[in-house]
């Protein structure tokens, strides 16, 4: 006891010392008790960048510190002084060089940043020689610090160089089957897979997400922004450049003309040296361009490849907003990841296409995931709350499920509300690479580079930086697949008037599936209901889109319904979760009894012919039994119990 | 003579056009209006579930092309003939599948909207609307591919 009061009046001394070289400060308090200290912390120092924290303020402090970090940064300085004395005493003590609001001003949306509690965190830059838990450890201490966060680095989830399409491949300029004339769709199996054995020997038809049905209905809606947040995108690039997302209200002045907090963001941001878009040179320099071309590369050009929303060549596509989070081998911090997303949402974007994540095993279940909310979850979840497009209530979050080829998603995909997506073959086999299992949602083309070898064709194609054309594997391009029918289906809905919750739309995106565990034998046996709930296919979301689908029941006796064949191609890996029809419906067709669950059935007796609405509850992916968990989802049906029916299903 | 021929003539006449119109229909429904059942229709009721995309094309020659998307998200065609007598709408498949029902029609709405209400059984009311069918719907776009079946071949390694 004695011991930690002298450890008290020591630590005020040398605060007051500290902080009396600043006019107007809060003086010292009580440091908080250890075991408070250690709830302040999110994540640890392992995997975390040197001489950077990031540090979340309460209400009255963030308040005081806007006005004194404003004033300076509002100047042209940069702030070094937050006005804490406590914290300042801490700042002087480690070579301080920045201190600033992570999330820049954009008045339009900084109502709602205050409301999500964003404009409380501060980024932190200081001597990278400095102990940074000693540091984290010294700032948690102070009782208007709420967070103290480790600037954890995310990374890419590729896997290998691209491999450039070259001039001896070129294919010769046709209209395909889909009616577009971009020369290389024929080799672009993941949208339509005809079996061409050209490609690999092992091919199999239908092995793709099922664009030649889906573009007969839509191809894409320039009111979609997509938000690629990966290495820059190549703006200007032949294939792209029709479609990339424009921002109207910004100059290439040097100035930040529409007052959005970043300066010349034409058509995204450089977040990593903040600063514009630049072009990466390193190995997977490509990566960016080449996702970017899978969602929305112009199709119908007569040039190069397809994007799944491209448009059909009238300047209709889906738009893609470029988000740099990675340049060379530098980026993909939390913190450039957590100002990436709130752009994002700031500015426009209805999806969030994410090719990257933590190293699998590295978290382990959502509780560790959750800890303390970190500024990077926050941001996601802002992007998840904002509505930029009248068809979705909510922004679309998609992440790869990681090339670990370990059984389990790696985070932040892995969380239970975000999508995580899963890698198969060009003949529907698990790719060799794919991490599975807990944390996984659903599935995608992602190619396997090994199948084809020494030819790329089993691998995806799509853009790369200098204009050109290359192949690429992994969950990063399977990723781009369901942002892509993401997009897709977002612009139907808006085609056809019709609005969605987001909730509501993502579990339409993760029903619209195929069966996968069919490819899953042998040594494949073990990706057996660990892919997520299967194969993404267009055509179906679109479907989806269109309507509600109903199941009919009998009238008089007990009802053993099968939802999952209602679902998908009537096999998709769903487990029932709950069930739930309102009192008010189960009064109209007589259920006198809640419905229950059985073997995957939903059982429940109608007394009474008429139709009702009928709610279930479904998970999409496995649970680890340790925290890691499926997605939950939502469909909705309409039950007609009729007394006369057809034996062949027909309505009359 | 002459007179008493020529008045059977009117009687006769008269008595072909009375029997002839919907007006004096003995099995037209109470309410109904005048109205025909060939030709496109839209479901857009059925006790509450008013999102089912269901529409029948009765033809001229007593065939029918019911197009619907209920029970998968994709539509489903089915075809069949189909009678109209005395206010009641009977059919059968063209796979000899019998209808579910046979329907007592009615017409509302200078004959635009069509209400089929099931024969046997209760609460089997269905409203349409006509309507020219979408050509997406008519040309089979919307509705199912082939699922991928898996080959048998075997991949050696």
């Amino acid at each position: 006891m004695t011991k930690m009061r002298t450890f008290r009046s020591l630590l005020l001394a040398a605060a007051i010392l500290a902080g009396s070289c600043a006019k107007d400060e809060i003086g010292p308090t009580v440091p908080e008790p250890v075991d408070k200290i250690a709830s302040k912390l999110v994540f640890s120092a392992d995997n975390a960048l040197p001489g950077e924290l990031l540090v979340c303020f309460d209400d009255e402090a963030a308040a005081r510190i806007e006005t004194s970090v404003g004033a300076v940064t509002r100047a042209g300085g940069i702030a070094t002084r937050s006005g804490i004395g406590d914290f300042d005493a801490v700042l002087d003590g480690i070579g301080v060089k920045s201190l600033r609001r992570l999330f820049p001003v954009d008045p339009r949306h900084e109502e709602r940043t205050r409301a999500a509690g964003l404009h409380r965190w501060y980024f932190v830059g200081f001597d990278a020689d400095a102990d940074l838990t000693l540091v984290a450890r010294q700032m948690a201490a102070i009782a208007e610090v709420t967070k103290v966060e480790f600037n954890q680095r995310l990374r890419h989830v590729a896997c290998g160089k691209a491999v450039p399409l070259t001039g001896a491949e070129t294919a010769p300029r046709t209209r395909s089957d889909a009616g577009f004339d971009d020369p290389y769709l024929e080799r672009q199996w993941h949208y339509i897979n005809t079996g061409n054995q050209t490609l690999y020997a092992g091919i199999r038809a239908g092995a793709d997400v099922n664009c030649a049905e889906a573009w007969r209905l839509c191809t894409g809606d320039p009111r979609v922004v997509v938000a690629v947040l990966d290495n820059c995108v190549q703006w200007d690039h032949p294939d792209l450049a029709a479609n990339m997302w424009v921002n109207s209200g910004e100059t290439a002045n040097g100035a930040d003309s529409d007052g959005n907090g970043y300066v010349d963001d034409i058509y995204g941001y450089n977040f990593v040296d903040d600063t514009v878009l630049t072009l990466s040179t390193a190995e997977d320099a490509d990566h960016g361009t080449h996702v970017a071309g899978t969602v929305a590369a112009v199709n119908n050009n007569g040039a190069g490849v397809c994007g799944i929303a491209g448009g059909s060549g009238s300047g209709d596509g889906v738009k893609i907003m470029s988000c740099q989070i990675f340049c060379d081998d530098r980026g993909g911090s939390a913190e450039q990841t957590a100002r990436a997303f709130k752009y994002a949402a700031d500015n426009g974007a209805a999806i969030a296409q994410c090719s990257f994540g933590y190293e699998a095993g590295s978290i382990v279940s959502d509780d560790a995931y959750t800890r303390g909310v970190s500024v990077e979850k926050q941001a996601i979840d802002y992007f998840i709350a904002a509505q930029n497009c009248p068809a979705v209530s909510g922004g679309v979050v998609i992440f790869a499920a990681g090339n670990d080829a370990a059984a389990m998603a790696s985070y932040p995909g892995a969380y239970r509300d975000y999508v995580s997506v899963t890698s198969f073959s060009c003949d529907f086999t698990p790719a060799y690479y794919t991490n599975y299992g807990p944390g996984c949602n659903i599935a995608a083309p992602g190619g396997d580079a090994y199948q084809s070898y020494p030819q790329a064709t089993s691998q995806v194609l799509s853009t790369i930086n200098g204009g050109k054309y290359g192949y690429m594997q992994g969950t990063s391009m399977a990723c781009p697949h369901v942002s892509g029918v993401a997009a897709l289906g977002i612009s139907y809905a808006l085609q056809l008037g019709k609005t969605f919750t987001q909730s509501q739309f993502v579990s339409l995106l993760l029903t619209s599936v195929n069966n996968i565990d069919q490819y899953c034998t042998g040594s494949d046996a073990k990706y057996a209901k660990q892919m997520g709930s299967g194969c993404i296919d267009a055509f179906q979301l679109l479907m989806n889109v269109r309507g509600i689908t109903c199941i009919p029941v009998p009238v008089g006796s007990q009802a053993a319904v099968r939802v999952l064949e209602y679902l998908g191609d009537g096999n998709p890996d769903l487990t029932i979760a709950g069930v739930e029809i309102s009192a008010e419906d189960r009064a109209r067709l007589g259920i006198a009894a809640e419905p229950t669950i059985f073997s995957n059935q939903v059982l429940f007796r109608c007394t009474k012919p008429g139709s009702a609405l009928i709610r279930v509850r479904l998970q999409a992916g496995t649970n680890s039994g340790s925290g890691m968990n499926g997605m939950t989802i939502t469909r909705e049906f309409a039950l007609i119990a009729r007394e006369n029916t057809s034996s062949n299903g027909g309505w009359l | 003579m002459k007179n008493i021929k020529w008045l059977w003539i009117v009687l006769a006449a008269a008595c072909l056009t009375a029997c002839g119109g919907d007006s004096d229909d003995p099995g037209k429904q109470p309410g109904s209006e005048d109205g025909t059942v060939a030709g496109q229709w839209h479901m857009v009721s059925w006790s509450t579930l008013t999102a089912a995309d269901i529409y029948v094309s009765f033809d001229e020659d007593g065939t029918f092309e019911l197009y619907q998307r209920l029970t998968k998200p994709t539509f489903e065609h089915f075809s069949g003939s189909y009678s109209y007598a005395g206010g009641t709408l009977s059919g059968v498949y063209s796979d000899d599948a019998a209808w579910g029902n046979s329907y007592r029609v009615s017409f509302q709405a200078g004959g635009s909207q069509m209400t089929l209400t099931g024969v046997s059984g209760t609460a089997d009311v269905a409203l349409f609307v006509r309507t020219t069918i979408p050509e997406e719907i008519l040309s089979g776009e919307l509705e199912a591919s082939a699922v991928p079946v898996r080959s048998d071949a075997l991949r050696f390694l």
